[in-house]
């Protein structure tokens, strides 16, 4: 283990040990598993979004490899609000900052479970607005533009005091409109970027596609480009912290998120190529690379791709 | 193909095993361990775990039990016709030869590979009822229990398990079924000293340890299980005592079992 080099960040009022977040909707389900993946070293941890009323989510197969990443339609499965907040209590046992992560279909869903939300121990809460395969939200529901976003973020600052994370689709025309109404409307930072779609992939032996919703959102390695592209771009044009998520695999891809611009990253996908050691391995890796580059901190690499 | 996109395979037989389950054999070899596991796709339906219940030099086989829609299909596709398999998933038994197998209901599937291995081995399997039994043909001899008294011996496999061990001082117990089943096994194991290493169900989707539906306790089943050693589980919170359902909200097991009584009378 490499001492003497410090990889705390400062996020949403938190000392993170580390940059490195578990991003939502892998293994958040449980309180015990988000315990498990900050035992495993993660600087903080994301709870898979939770809606006002439970969901079953979409057919199986749900959730994918293929070669370059996932391809998942699981359609926002959850217990809804109520089951939620029993679960999600106690949470400063986790050992690490611990994020909500939020979903609806109008406003007024948004609003009912900030307020629950409020009164529980997460540190942060998070938005996201691009999912690009349940019908009625994100993208499908009409909630990735920066006309929405203003809406839904005001509605969800109006009943928490808690600093929101507004998670926004790589590859958006708007996507710097998005970023700037969440920063009107009040939101603290950007997670940069949900999963990419709708993607499908089809058995040809069946003629059907493989995801039981037919389409589906795509992470890992395949999706890294467009996620770093998206958080250069806001961090030029948006002074907000970013959450730099998609395809972080490795520690060389953390400090190229955050020479794009990011102030942590998000991990998902990876928890498959390489386990729950990733976040312990990952942080290992950045101080390598750092020490390596004779750099003392993560803030003298933040953006550092911008540098002319 | 283990993090692959499921594989098209052709059913090349299909063996009844009783009026509510089935044997498919599968046209796909697969190097798999016992307890181990495949994820079973019917497209434009439903994909769902089922343990690898054997293996010829044709392929492998599943034993699939009528419960709801998703097994009621499976079992219904005959000769021909084509499922998507992925896998094999999750963490296998360590062999030991010396061994028993305890069985309750489909959860003998799951045995049955050990069973081919080491045929010396004693079984006990057990059904709520006789008209439920599987593997007559593949494994006749055998300590065959049920609750009402129908076939076999009155009572559940366990009823004779710790004077088996005594007798013939086995050094290892192997268990599938269901959780009361499970729990009673690992308590007269471990009351005798005797390794124990049992196999456990939880809603599944990914399969791989992504979506987090499968946990039990600080654990995900699909990768760090579906086996674990017995003295483990005796600890772990989740275990004997609630499961997440399809929301990921908490079902208790108890009520689950009583579901499951109801289904079949
Ligand atoms: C690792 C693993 C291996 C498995 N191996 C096999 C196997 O070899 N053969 C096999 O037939 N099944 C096996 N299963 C179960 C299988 O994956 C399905 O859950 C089962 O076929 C029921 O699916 P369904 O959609 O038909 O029923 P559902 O619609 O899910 O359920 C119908 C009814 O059965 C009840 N039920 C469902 N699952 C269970 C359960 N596990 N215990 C008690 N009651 C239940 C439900 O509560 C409901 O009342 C395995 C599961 C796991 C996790
Ligand atoms: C199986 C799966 C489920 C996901 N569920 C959610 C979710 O519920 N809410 C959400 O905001 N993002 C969800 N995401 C998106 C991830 O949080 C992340 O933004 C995306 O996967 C890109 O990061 P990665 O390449 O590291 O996986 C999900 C991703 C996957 C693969
Ligand atoms: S089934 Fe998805 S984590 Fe186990």
């Amino acid at each position: 283990m490499i001492k003497n080099l410090d990889l705390s960040v400062e996020l949403f009022g938190c000392m993170l040990k580390n940059p490195i977040i578990l991003a939502s909707g892998i293994l958040g389900t449980t309180r015990n598993l988000l315990r498990m993946v900050s035992q495993n070293g993660a600087g903080a941890v994301t709870i898979k979004s939770i809606s006002v009323d439970p969901r079953k989510g979409h057919p199986n197969p749900t959730v994918l490899a293929f070669g370059h990443g996932l391809i998942n339609a699981v359609g926002y499965s959850n217990p809804g609000l109520e089951k939620a907040v029993q679960e999600f209590s106690d949470l400063h046992e986790i050992g690490c900052p611990v994020i909500g992560s939020i979903i609806g279909t109008c406003v007024e869903d948004f609003s009912r479970v900030a307020i629950e939300f409020d009164k529980l121990e997460f540190s942060a809460l998070e938005v996201p607005l691009s999912c690009p395969h349940t019908p009625e939200y994100g993208k499908m529901g009409n909630q990735d533009n920066p006309d929405a976003v203003f809406r839904i973020v005001s509605a969800i600052c109006s009943n928490t005091s808690k600093p929101l994370l507004v998670k926004v689709p790589p590859a958006a025309n708007d996507l710097v409109e998005m970023a700037l109404a969440a920063k009107a409307a009040g939101a603290y930072g950007i997670t940069a970027v949900n999963t990419v779609g709708p993607g499908m992939l089809i058995d040809i032996d069946s003629g059907k596609p493989y995801l039981g919703f037919g389409m589906g959102g795509i992470s890992g390695p395949a999706i890294k480009p467009l996620a770093v592209a998206a958080v250069f771009q806001l961090y030029k044009a948006v002074d907000m912290p970013i959450i730099g998520t998609g395809g972080v695999s490795t520690g060389r891809d953390v400090i190229e998120m955050i020479m794009a611009g990011a102030s942590a990253v998000g991990i998902g996908t990876a928890v498959l190529s390489r386990g729950l050691s990733v976040f312990q391995e990952i942080t290992e890796e950045i101080k390598q690379l750092l020490l390596e580059r004779g750099v003392s901190s993560i803030a003298d690499i933040r953006g550092l791709a911008h540098e002319v | 193909m283990k993090y692959d996109l499921p594989k098209n395979v052709r059913i090349i037989n299909r063996t009844i095993e009783n009026d509510q389950a089935v044997t498919l054999h599968l046209a796909v070899q697969i190097d798999f361990a016992p307890g181990q596991f495949l994820m079973i796709w019917i497209p434009g339906v439903d994909e769902k775990p089922f343990s690898i219940a054997g293996s010829d030099r044709e392929g492998v086989m599943i034993t699939v039990r009528r419960r709801g829609n998703f097994s009621r299909r499976l079992s219904g596709l005959d000769v021909g016709a084509s499922v998507g398999v992925r896998g094999p998933y999750g963490k296998a038994f360590k062999l030991a030869e010396n061994c028993c197998l305890v069985a309750g209901g489909v959860g003998f599937a799951c045995l049955a590979p050990i069973a081919d291995l080491f045929s010396h081995a004693p079984i006990f399997y057990g059904e709520n009822t006789a008209k439920n039994r599987i593997y007559q043909k593949r494994f006749p001899r055998l300590n065959f229990y049920t609750v009402d008294g129908s076939g076999g011996k009155k009572g559940v496999p366990t009823d004779d398990l710790e004077a088996l061990i005594q007798q013939q001082g086995c050094k290892m117990v192997y268990c599938c079924g269901p959780e009361p089943l499970i729990v009673k096994t690992m308590r007269i194991s471990q009351s005798l000293g005797v390794d124990c290493q049992v196999a456990i169900e939880r809603y599944m989707k990914c399969g791989i340890g992504i979506c987090g539906q499968c946990v039990c306790g600080p654990t995900r089943v699909c990768v760090d299980g579906p086996v674990f050693d017995g003295l483990y589980l005796l600890n772990n919170p989740d275990f004997g005592h609630r499961r997440l359902d399809a929301t990921g909200g908490w079902e208790s097991i108890e009520v689950i079992q009583k579901e499951k009584r109801n289904h079949e009378n």
